[in-house]
């Protein structure tokens, strides 16, 4: 270990670190910039066991010191609205880290302080990192740290995320903290009639080993938690907080839970009072933006605009670093997507092809394109886009924040099925997942503008992602009313706006595209080998045959075309690929009749989401869940292409 | 959460959403699932706290109001019951 002043090496080796510190607080407070400030770029970020919840760790290494800083998801409070929740708090109950850095927004100190009196009443070792300390003076506002020390009994760091001021005198305190391993005083304390009833309550059941006290469980049985109840054995005092509940909803007119709520803000508003003093509200640059950005018309021409030119950006951009990189990987290997030879060369042939695939499709156009996304959405953009498409996405059990995965899935619709987490519901998050399988991504978008842009006009492309978001409207009332659960409507905070932060959005664009390495990757170079293999021992012509009722009967198009949508089942741009082949041709004109493109390319719009996907959606919803959307999107491809068939020929 | 409740204006009760831009008022209680009121009230919207409506939107879109020093995009479902005071003297609108 390091020599530095002050070093003692440690004498117990728990895992790799001596102690284990955790970050809490509310969304939109700076939080995962002090987390990387601290931590630097080496993170571990994976799911919380059994949860599918992102879980963020890192080593920080400090004065001989190796400390495991565990990030936890941005949380109001510790109610059991969602599975950050839930996680949260189990993790500071059960888990005990050595210290709870409690990251808190001074420029809201009522809201962050009402969050940090359930940290106190969880007995957490706290320390206050007040953040976004550089912007009180602009809003008018001082903080009078020493008397909030003394009045919460924690010490009160002062940071600038942005800046990295404070970091370091943060580090110190969370050592000292550790070291000192004062016992945790808690000073929250409610009215008389609720008291007397937690403890009442405390003497009517044993300590129970899940690591919450007896006080807390007491609150939470009379807030009505039903994970706590489940915990709690004695059916007696279950019965007894349900009384008890009553007569606090009988004193005050309102449910129990809203009046500890209450009672726990009035304590936070009492602090903030005390320790700050506040000019009113001032008109702000993000009012002045608001006015423009949120106006009834001027508004949607501006989203629209941003999103339209969004899309055209990441085409224009991927196309020339797709162009760039073919040329470079094609010095390393000519590739062929069929070859002959022996079965090691057609081997390793489909998994090079599906590895440059990977790198000159998938990364050209994805990671521009989350990397802008990105950007808006830590401008606080994102969050006024939600705002005003919040009403449509209501007719489709949504709300405003489910255009986050849809648009995300433009890109790669792998990425997409995971940030449909940002919905509040098993219901909301299935239905929005199924949404974006239906979003054309970058593969897609690919096969679209191959043959039906390239070869009839514009307008048709256009036309068809036109068709594609009516689809999704129709398909997703549909699915509001089939599927089985409770949609939530939008409650949202609306951050102010502010200049991104490089660090976060190359942090944000990172855990989204990592899902590419890890998913999408494997399965061009795993699932293109394969298919290539299959290819050689002749084992697809007899599908072509198997698939003629459907492909040639039905859609009116060359038998062929059964290989071709089995080999888009792995990569959908794998569909014009290989046309180009099997004829030993790029014009298509002399191939397919313009109504055939177009058919064709709906086909594989719709008709699966690739195998990526499949697998992505079975791990959020369960491989019976997947299935069902595969087979649903089949049904409705050749529906639908069928159709078109005998229907388009009307306009050429 | 309050049950059973007359639809009529009782002491100036009103919804969130009859209030004008501009307009504050004071929580007087919120109807609905125990999850979305808990979920408001964890963000601030307890009884006796003010609320200033900041942004009303066409067809029953959403609304954004201003409490605890934070904005907030409330859709208009819910907004509809959550129910306010009016401060004195700021005038309703009849609609």
């Amino acid at each position: 270990m390091a020599a530095c002043p002050g070093c003692e090496p440690s004498k117990k080796n728990v895992g790799k670190a001596d102690f284990v510190v955790a970050l809490a607080g509310n969304a939109n407070v700076g939080k995962s910039t002090i987390f990387n400030e601290l931590t630097g770029v080496d993170q571990i970020i994976g799911n919380w066991p059994g949860k599918t919840v992102e879980r963020a760790e890192a080593l920080l290494q400090h004065k001989g010191y190796r400390i495991k800083v565990v990030d936890l998801p941005g949380i109001y409070s510790f109610s059991t609205f969602s599975m950050e929740e839930i996680v949260s708090r189990d993790f500071i109950a059960i888990e005990k880290p050595a210290a709870v850095v409690n990251v808190i927004d001074a420029t809201t100190l009522e809201r962050n302080l009402f969050f940090t009196m359930q940290l106190l009443e969880l007995n957490a070792p706290l320390i206050i990192a007040l953040n976004q300390a550089d912007l009180l003076e602009k809003r008018g506002v001082y903080i009078n740290t020493k008397k909030l020390e003394k009045m919460l009994g924690v010490p009160v760091v002062l940071t600038s995320a942005i800046s990295g001021k404070g970091i370091s005198e943060l580090t110190d305190k969370i050592i000292e903290v550790v070291k000192a391993k004062k016992k945790v005083n808690n000073k929250v304390r409610y009215g008389k009639e609720i008291e007397d009833r937690i403890k009442k309550l405390e003497k009517h059941f044993s300590k129970i080993k899940s690591g919450y006290h007896k006080r807390w469980i007491a609150i939470k049985l009379l807030e009505g938690d039903s994970e706590i109840k489940k915990l709690i054995r004695s059916k007696k005092a279950v019965s007894m907080a349900k009384k008890f509940s009553n007569e606090l909803t009988k004193i005050h007119g309102h449910d129990s839970t809203v009046v500890i709520t209450a009672e726990r803000y009035h304590i936070a508003d009492r602090i903030a009072r005390h320790v700050q003093s506040i000019s009113p509200r001032k008109y702000n640059i993000s009012d002045i933006i608001d006015k423009i950005a949120l106006h009834p018309v001027l508004g949607y021409f501006i989203l629209v605009g941003v999103i339209v030119g969004l899309l055209v950006w990441t085409f224009v951009v991927g196309f020339k670093i797709s162009l760039y990189l073919s040329n470079w990987l094609a010095i390393l290997e000519q590739l062929s997507p069929v070859v002959q030879g022996s079965f090691l060369t057609i081997l390793w042939n489909g998994a090079f092809t599906g590895f440059v695939a990977g790198v000159t499709l998938v990364i050209p156009y994805v990671l521009p394109f989350y990397l802008f996304l990105a950007f808006l959405e830590d401008s606080g953009y994102l969050t006024r886009i939600s705002f005003m498409l919040d009403r449509g996405m209501h007719k489709l059990g949504l709300h405003g924040k489910a255009i986050i995965p849809l648009l995300l899935g433009y890109g790669c619709n792998v990425p997409a099925c995971f940030s449909c987490r940002v919905m509040e519901t098993p219901k909301q998050k299935f239905v929005s997942a199924f949404l974006v399988t239906l979003i054309p991504c970058t593969a897609r978008t690919v096969v679209i503008l191959g043959l039906v842009a390239a070869f009839i006009n514009i307008q048709w492309a256009l036309a068809l992602f036109a068709f594609d978001i009516l689809l999704i409207i129709l398909l997703g009332m549909l699915a509001f009313r089939v599927v089985p659960g409770e949609s939530v409507g939008l409650i949202m905070e609306m951050p102010n706006y502010h200049l991104p932060s490089f660090k976060v959005i190359f942090k944000q664009t990172w855990t989204r595209t990592k899902s590419l390495i890890w998913i999408v990757f494997p399965i061009y170079i795993i699932g293109s080998a394969a298919l290539q293999v299959f290819y050689a021992a002749g084992l697809l012509d007899p599908i072509n045959n198997l698939l003629k009722p459907i492909t040639v009967s039905w859609l009116m198009l060359p038998s062929v075309v059964g290989i071709l949508l089995i080999f888009g089942i792995v990569r959908k741009e794998m569909t014009i690929l290989m046309l180009a082949v099997l004829f030993g041709t790029t014009n298509f004109l002399t191939i397919l009749t313009p109504v055939q493109m177009i058919v064709l390319s709906l086909v594989t719009m719709i008709y699966i989401p690739c195998l990526a996907t499949i697998f992505a959606l079975a791990k959020e919803f369960g491989w019976k869940r997947a299935w069902l959307i595969t087979i649903i999107e089949i049904a409705v491809a050749i529906l639908i292409g069928g159709l078109a068939a005998r229907v388009l020929p009307v306009f050429f | 959460m309050v049950r059973g409740y007359i639809k009529m204006d009782i002491e100036n009760e009103i919804p969130l959403t009859r209030l004008d831009e501009n307009q504050k008022g004071e929580i007087a209680f919120i109807r609905g699932s125990q999850k979305i009121v808990k979920r408001l009230s964890d963000l601030g919207l307890i009884p006796m706290s003010e609320v200033l409506v900041m942004r009303k939107t066409m067809m029953r879109g959403p609304i954004e109001v201003y409490v605890k020093r934070t904005t907030l995009a409330i859709a208009h479902d819910i907004a509809e019951n959550i129910f306010v005071k009016l401060k004195s003297n700021t005038k309703i609108k009849k609609n």
